[in-house]
């Protein structure tokens, strides 16, 4: 319309001296005119609004910035940058409308087949439906939102009641992609994997809490819900808190200006890099954390007004994080409570000595560790959740972890260490820049799961190998050398270090750590020493040639979750992986590919370390079923 | 004395012309080297107003030889109006790209440091030689010549 308006000014502006005017000048002002409507039309087409959103509105959670929220967009004007590496994290992106540009699942997909049901999917112009398996065949409903977009997409449909969203039974898995039932994205018992719990308005009452910013639930009744959020996805007010009244103030350039020249932080917004390391970590623990609501009353006024907290606020002043107290006498009064409600929560999410097991809790585990509790640890001495304007790295490359420029390296701890790091190998026993040297290899191993794959302990510890006794928790020592047996590391860590030589079974003496943990543990080890099996360090640590032969068991595990990080560990043997192989395919074809993935291995098997239950031709001993029958089978329901 | 105040301008407005076209050239190679001093988002800022002195440098270089060429055809002729008119045009050739400059070395976010400060004081300087200029222009004749 802009364009238009301008296009008939410059006609009228014009018509004043036609009066004057003779013929050929009147010609040369139709041109002028024709010219001005020629850019002027155009223009005015182009600035009509868009054709109203493919994603129906009223169903949907409804987004609309309130209680001093104002939304990103009025926080990019002043700040380009914080705002351009914002956009290109997956906190931006954890919850999206499904817009062509947000869906990266394959709508054209088929034969998506799991357990009998068949399921499909379709796109319809810039539309994306799911179809649920019914007896009459297929209900259509449209996708209306979408979850995650780093490692794997969820899918929303609207359920009609409300503003209420129920999840499509499949998710895409955006690295292998291909889709998978939910369930076995998620390390569950198989039982559960084929015949999940009703999930009706689970985003509504417990994903929008984490994956919006300014989250306000309003249940209307168990599967009904009236849902309003600031923003979708993790925005800049879920960090820095409220913006409004920091926007109204800062209209005023001579209080912007004075601001800039302060040194002491705008009192109008929080910035997480400036608050006192436990302030900052609890803006992180808001959402990295297993944490539950101090009272019912909180929990219903946290539904309906949304989350109290605020960030530089005391978290614990308004939701109460959860801690696994190695001795139960010792836990927190609602800890016990929720342990005896609840029985396994405390299994489900952390580990026996109180680490946390599973990731996107890391909050719980900085909690655990000693440079937080007698330090200034927090999460931003290692990450940064804008990177400086001078950072080399491609926005893609920093938002896979968000850590500080060299944060994979040693910098962050040497800056409290110094100290240590000035000792090099009579501190590390490990050459001096080998992966065996490096902090977190042994202070912040891969003990911790989630999205298919190992991830970093952030609780700091030491290796202990009593630790592992106590625990299960695999030691690190071993996470790298995996062809050697926990006997070995209490050793090592008995020579080296002075620690205690615990008792040892044989099986822990012997076999290597690699093969009991993927023979003998619970199907959460398991899937750790699968991973392990395909990291790059432990394979220079314990070499390549014997893995393939003992990953193969991870192929054929009960639980999905093994199988797929089985088959992804198997992507380091190129020429390896069986063809047609499928974690999620029938029980023969799995079997037929853990056969034939061994058979190749027995052409090139090396000569068998010590304690290795295979022969020279690759053939297993007796010791290898006996493993296998000392399996854990105590079902693993880890809870991301 | 028109002769020497045209000579000055000509100067002027050649000198800002190649210092402020040089600029442009500049910031194509920025472009072309693809450098984050410029081209991050975070800078968004800087990339505008250097954009700005370089355009406003080279048409304030016009302005002079305009100016200059005004003298010559006798549209202004020597005085208080003509003084004023020059020394601002000087004036906003040198502080108005120079603010930008300026104020996009040293930014805060999205706001310019506080050289663009020079920017208004240029322009102002540069509304008062244009307002001069026109008044000039319209109370004299060019002499038949």
């Amino acid at each position: 319309m802009e364009g238009l308006l301008v296009a008939l000014l410059l006609a009228a502006a014009l018509i004043a001296p036609l009066g004057r005017v003779r013929r050929q000048r009147l010609r040369a002002l139709g041109a002028c005119v024709a010219v001005a409507l020629g850019v002027g039309l155009p223009l005015a087409v182009a600035q009509l609004p868009a054709a109203s959103s493919p994603v129906p509105v009223e169903t949907r959670p409804l987004v609309r910035p309130s209680d001093g929220y104002v939304g990103s967009e009025g926080c990019r004007a002043c700040h380009p940058g914080p705002h351009a590496s914002w956009s290109a994290s997956y906190h931006s992106t954890m919850s999206q409308v499904a817009t062509p540009e947000a869906v990266h699942g394959d709508f054209a997909a088929t034969g998506l087949r799991f357990d009998g049901v068949e399921y499909r999917v379709a796109r319809r112009g810039d539309t994306f439906w799911v179809g649920l398996p019914t007896p009459q065949g297929p209900r259509w409903e449209q996708v209306v939102q979408t979850t995650g977009s780093h490692a794997m997409q969820v899918y929303w449909y609207a359920t009609g009641e409300g503003r209420t969203l129920d999840p499509f039974p499949l998710v895409y898995l955006l690295d292998e992609g291909r889709w998978i039932p939910r369930n076995a994205a998620f390390l569950r018992p198989p039982a559960l994997q084929s015949a999940p719990p009703s999930e009706s308005s689970r985003w509504n009452r417990t994903c929008v809490l984490c994956h919006a910013t300014h989250p306000q639930s309003r249940m209307r009744s168990f599967d009904t819900a009236d849902t309003q959020v600031a923003e979708l996805g993790i925005a800049c007010e879920a960090c820095h808190g409220p913006g409004e009244e920091h926007a109204r103030q800062n209209h005023d350039p001579t209080r912007r200006y004075a601001e800039y020249f302060s040194p002491r932080p705008d009192p109008t917004i929080q910035n997480p890099a400036r608050l006192e390391a436990a302030r900052s970590a609890e803006v992180c623990g808001q959402c990295h954390a297993v944490f539950y609501s101090k009272s019912q009353e909180d929990y219903r006024r946290d539904l309906e007004l949304g989350p109290g907290y605020r960030p530089g606020q005391v978290l614990a002043d308004s939701r109460h994080v959860v801690r696994c107290a190695e001795d139960p006498e010792q836990a927190a009064p609602l800890d016990r409570t929720l342990a005896d409600m609840f029985p396994g929560y405390m299994e489900r999410r952390f580990w026996s000595d109180g680490a946390i097991r599973v990731g996107g809790r890391e909050y719980n585990a900085l909690l655990e560790s000693p440079c937080f509790q007698g330090g200034e640890l927090s999460c931003v001495s290692c990450h940064e959740l804008h990177p400086r304007p001078d950072d080399p790295r491609p926005l893609a490359e920093w938002a896979d972890d968000q850590l500080q420029r060299g944060g994979r390296g040693d910098a962050s701890c040497v800056a409290c260490h110094a100290e240590v790091a000035a000792q090099g190998e009579a501190h590390t026993f490990h050459p001096v820049d080998s992966a065996g040297s490096a902090c977190m290899n042994c202070h912040m191993p891969h003990t911790t799961y989630a999205l298919l794959k190992a991830i970093r302990s952030h609780t700091v510890d030491s290796p202990r190998v009593a630790t592992e006794l106590r625990t299960g928790r695999p030691n690190a020592c071993n996470l790298c050398h995996l062809d050697r047996s926990l006997g070995w590391a209490a050793d090592a860590l008995t020579e080296r270090w002075g620690q205690p030589r615990p008792e040892l079974d044989a099986t822990q003496e012997e076999v290597p750590a690699g093969v009991r943990w993927l023979t003998t543990g619970d199907a959460g080890v398991r899937a750790l020493a699968a991973w392990s099996l395909g990291w790059a360090p432990a394979q220079e640590a314990s070499g390549r040639g014997w893995i393939p032969g003992y990953l193969a068991e991870a192929l054929d595990d009960p639980y999905v979750a093994v199988r797929l990080v089985g088959a992804r560990s198997l992507r380091s043997f190129p020429g390896l992986s069986p063809a047609g192989y499928d974690p999620l395919g029938g029980p023969e074809a799995r079997r037929a590919a853990v056969a034939a993935l061994r058979a190749a291995w027995r052409r090139d098997v090396p000569a068998p370390g010590p304690g290795f239950p295979h022969d020279a031709q690759g053939e297993f001993t007796p010791r290898y079923a006996e493993l296998l029958e000392l399996r854990d089978l105590r079902p693993v329901d880890l809870v991301e | 004395m028109t002769g020497d105040l045209e000579g000055v301008h000509v100067r002027w407005g050649w000198w800002l012309i190649a210092l402020y076209v040089l600029a442009g050239l500049a910031l194509e190679a920025l472009h072309a080297l693809k450098l984050e001093l410029y081209l991050h988002p975070a800078h968004e800022v800087r990339r505008l107003l250097w954009t700005l002195a370089h355009t406003h440098g080279t048409l304030l270089g016009l302005l002079h030889l305009a100016f200059a060429a005004t003298l010559r055809w006798g549209y202004v002729r020597p005085g208080a109006l003509c003084g004023a008119a020059s020394w601002g045009l000087r004036l906003a050739g040198l502080l108005m790209p120079l603010g930008f400059v300026l104020g996009g070395a040293t930014h805060h976010g999205g706001d310019p440091g506080l050289g663009v400060l020079l920017v208004p004081v240029g322009g102002v300087a540069l509304a008062v030689s244009v307002t001069c200029c026109a008044t000039a222009a319209s109370r004299s004749r060019p002499s038949a010549e």
